[in-house]
Parts: C-alpha cells; structure tokens; sequence
C-alpha cells in the first residue's frame, strides 16, 4: 500500500535505553523541589541523558539548560507527556540549527500548566483520597492486606503510566494538544470524585455501626461524633492542618469526659 | 552573649531527660530500630522526591512498621486513624502536608518494642487501652507538625544547591546536576532516618512513661479522641470537593453502608 504523500513521516523514538534513563531520573522529579522554581532542577536532570546522547556542542548544552532551569511545575504522575515532547521538541530544535526555541518554552510553560492542573484534579484530588479511603474501609473490616495491595497496584500503574507518557509525549509532540483536550479525563475524575464521596459515606456508616456495637460508646460516643465532626468541617474549611484539627480535639473530649 | 546560669539550667533539666530518652532506645532491640529507621528513609524518599508510590502515606506504612515489628495489628491501630487524620493533607503547590512518614513510624515502633498492644479504632478495649492510643496518636500528630518545619528548612535547603547549578549554564556539565540531584535525595533520606530515631527516642524514653502520670480524667478524654478521626476524614472530603456537591454522594455511601450492615 502506497502512504499518503502529504502525511508527516512516521517519529522515530529514541533508544529504549535512553528512555529508561530519563524514565529513572524523572522519577526524582520532585527530589530538588524549592518554593522559587519548584522542579526545575529534576526537569533539567531528567533531560540530562538525552542531552549526552545527543552530544551538541557545549555553547548548544548550555543554551537547551539554561531554556529549562527556569520556573518550572507541572503534576508529578504527568510530566513524563512533557518531557517526552520537549525531548521531541529539542531534537527538531537542534535538525534546524537552534530554530524554534521559543516555541519550546512557550510549550513547556502552557503545557505544564494544562497537566498540572489536570493531574492534580485527578491523583490529588481524586484518586489519593478515593483509594485511601477503600484502604482505610478494607482495613476497618478486618482486611488490611487487601487495602495495602490495591495502593500497591496503583503504585504499579501509575509507573507504567509514566514510562508510557515518555514514549507518547515524545510521539505527539506539539499535538499533545489534543490528548489534553480528550473528554475521558474529565469523566474520569468526575468518577474518582464522586467514588471517593460515596466510599466516605461507607467509612461513616461502618463507624456508626462499630460505635453502636461498642458497649461503653452508646449516645456520648455518637453525640461526640457528630458534634466533633461540625467542629472539624469548621477548622478544616480554613485550611489548618488535620494534626492540628486532631489536637484542638482535645479540649472538647476533656469536656465530654467530665460530662 | 549567654548567661552563665542557662548552661547550668539546661544540664539539671534537659540533659538528664534526653540521657534519659537515649538510655531508654539504647534498651531497644537493635535489629528492630534499625529495620524501623531504614523503612523510614525509603518512605521519606518516596513522600515527595522519589516515585510517590502512595505507600508513605500513614495507613500502609503503619500496617508496614508494625510488621516490621511484629505487631501489625499495632501499627494499623495507629495508622487508620493517623491516615484519617490527614486525608485532606494534599501535597498540592506548597500547602500544607506535615511530615507524617518519621511520625508514624516511630509512633509506631515506640509503642510495640516497649510491649503497648494498642485497640483498633473504636473497639471495645480498656479505658486505659484506648488511652494509650490516643496518647500516641497525640504524640504523632504533634511529630508530624514539628516535622513539617524541618522539611520547609530542607527545602530552602534545596534553593541554596539549585543556585549551585547555575555553574552548568556556564560550563555546560549536565552531570552536575544529576549529582545535585542525588545529593538532594540523599538529604531527603538521612532526614527520615534522623527524625524517626530522634521522635523514638522521645517516644520510648519520654511520650509513653508519662502516660503513666496522668490524671484519670485525662485518660478518659484520650480514650475519646481517637473517635474524632473518622468524623474529621468525613469532614475534610466534604470541605475538599463542597458539601452541596458531596452531600448527596456521601449520604448514599452511608445509607448503603446501614443497610448493608442491617441485613448481615
């Protein structure tokens, strides 16, 4: 079959073992985090084994180190889609003799802030406190294993994810537009949302019902329960820290335990 | 300059507690302290600069510390309601997230090397029993807290070696960084080990011999604060995606829950 003659040749991915090894470092993206440029330095470390392999002329490293060890922030579980384009990016900037580098920056910067976002929605927000919470059910009703083994699964996932996001990103390039722009994503942290919601609602009805099969618990427990709850919807609404919420808890059992 | 006294204050009060605290992990199984320490350092590496696998979080590495041990029962007594506690600390941008690894794992290998079998999670258990764990989970709480504060001055510390960086803008040597990189790591990995054998220290020869002095009234106000754990984690999920949102999703979970109980 004859191909399409306006259709762009085919992208050839680097070496598998090149990929390993930005695959590794770039799970340390976060090791240098600081509050001025955040990862700038994993970003630029991560880079760092393609940059050899490609071997450019020093004033070359210099100039490609220097684009991306300014601010740089994106969602951990995500930035191997932009390190995968940036390294596509970088060897098309390099075919071209230096061109395009500010198309470079102006892709980091808008795409970072497109995954950060997106990832932060979904892992933070939405699959951390939904599996969490299966774990703490799971372990509640005597299967702690179980709940270690699905946060174990989902660390296995969110691995290959990574290691997939490298080749992807450095494939679609600039059109990873589009792979931001699918729907699935947004269902898909509308349903870990929402399964975490439900899975908080089971954690509260199997601690009514441990309460109401605990003899010394009775009414005081579930008063304390309920009325401690409001008190802490309070204290977390403005943003302190759950220890912190805990240990106000103090003052209110002391209360309760005189009562 | 120092007044000559303080050095003198200090000896008579704070040198004889801590020689205390450090007679008291010296007591320890050694094996046991060590395996504890090292979980720490691989789980403080995976918190935040190293894959973030989830595994740092209160919950499994509880139950793991307590393996570790021998008493994973112990270690998830601590680590649900710690994990609860802390559900709403999301390590977005630069909010709040304590330092909850060292914590629990030193909470935990405090209470099962010197022989506290502590009750799961509102169970029927001894009013001192329950006590105790609330005591620990004080303890915890009040570790991840300070904890927090020495991974703030890390990451400043993190800054400073970034500027140091700067010299391959100039030189071109990309292999400077991966070293940065490493020594970054490295840092984020002696941190665990210190706090965890610090916080243990304070646990073993400190935090658990004073739960023996404390008034009664007291123990039974602790013996009730582990049950804020569960109503807190309910909170902090409604807060976290609205109430007018959740209210309806987290009703459903607990009616499904009661009538599923209700007709087992």
């Amino acid at each position: 079959m004859q191909a399409d003659r306006g259709a762009p040749p085919p992208v050839e991915l680097p070496p598998r073992r090149l990929l390993w090894s930005v695959w590794l470092r770039a799970l340390a993206l976060q090791a240098a985090w600081n509050p001025q440029r955040m990862q700038n330095l994993g970003l630029v470390a991560a880079l760092a084994p393609w940059l050899r392999a490609r071997g450019p002329a020093v004033p070359i490293v210099r100039r490609v180190c220097r684009r991306h060890y300014e601010f740089f922030n994106t969602n951990p579980y995500f930035a191997n889609f932009i390190i995968g384009g940036l390294m596509r990016l970088e060897d098309e900037s390099l075919r071209e003799g230096g061109r395009g580098a500010r198309q470079v920056v102006a892709f980091r910067s808008s795409v970072a802030r497109a995954f950060a976002s997106l990832g932060d929605q979904l892992f933070w927000l939405g699959l951390q406190p939904s599996l969490l919470l299966a774990a703490s059910v799971l372990a509640w009703s005597g299967r702690p294993w179980v709940g270690l083994g699905l946060i174990v699964l989902l660390a296995l996932g969110q691995l290959w994810l990574r290691w997939r996001a490298l080749g992807t990103g450095y494939h679609l390039g600039l059109d990873i537009v589009d792979l931001l722009s699918r729907p699935s994503w947004h269902r898909l942290i509308r349903a870990s949302q929402r399964s975490g919601m439900v899975l908080a609602g089971i954690l509260a009805g199997v601690y009514l019902e441990a309460l109401a099969e605990t003899p010394p618990g009775g009414i005081r427990a579930a008063l304390w329960s309920v009325g401690a709850g409001g008190v802490c919807g309070l204290l977390l609404h403005r943003r302190l820290p759950g220890e912190l919420v805990f240990l106000l808890g103090i003052p209110l059992a002391l209360v309760l335990a005189v009562l | 300059m120092i007044p000559p006294g303080s050095a003198t204050v200090m000896l008579a009060t704070g040198a004889p507690l801590l020689a205390a605290a450090g007679a008291g992990l010296l007591a320890l199984p050694w094996l046991p302290v060590a395996l504890l320490a090292l979980l720490a350092m691989v789980l403080s590496l995976d918190e935040t600069a190293l894959a973030q696998t989830w595994l740092s979080q209160p919950l499994p590495a509880g139950l793991l510390a307590g393996a570790l041990c021998g008493d994973a029962a112990t270690g998830l007594a601590i680590g649900l309601p710690f994990q609860l506690v802390t559900l709403a600390n999301l390590p977005v941008g630069q909010t709040f997230t304590g330092e909850k690894v060292a914590a629990v794992v030193a909470g935990v290998g405090g209470a099962v090397l010197t022989g506290h079998a502590l009750p799961q999670l509102a169970r029927l258990a001894p009013e001192a029993a329950a006590g105790a764990l609330g005591w620990t989970l004080v303890a915890v709480c009040l570790f991840s807290l300070a904890g927090h504060k020495i991974v703030q001055i890390e990451r400043s510390t993190h800054f400073l070696w970034m500027l140091e960086g700067h010299r391959t803008l100039w030189d071109g040597r990309t292999e400077r960084l991966e070293r940065l990189q490493a020594r970054c790591l490295a840092a984020t990995a002696l941190r665990g080990l210190v706090l965890c054998l610090l916080w243990l220290t304070l646990m073993v020869g400190f935090w658990l011999p004073l739960y023996a002095l404390l008034p009664a009234r007291l123990v039974r106000a602790l013996a009730l604060l582990p049950l804020l754990a569960p109503p807190l984690a309910v909170a902090a999920l409604g807060d976290l995606y609205g109430w007018r949102n959740a209210w309806r999703w987290i009703a459903g979970g607990l009616t499904a829950a009661i009538l599923l109980a209700w007709r087992l």
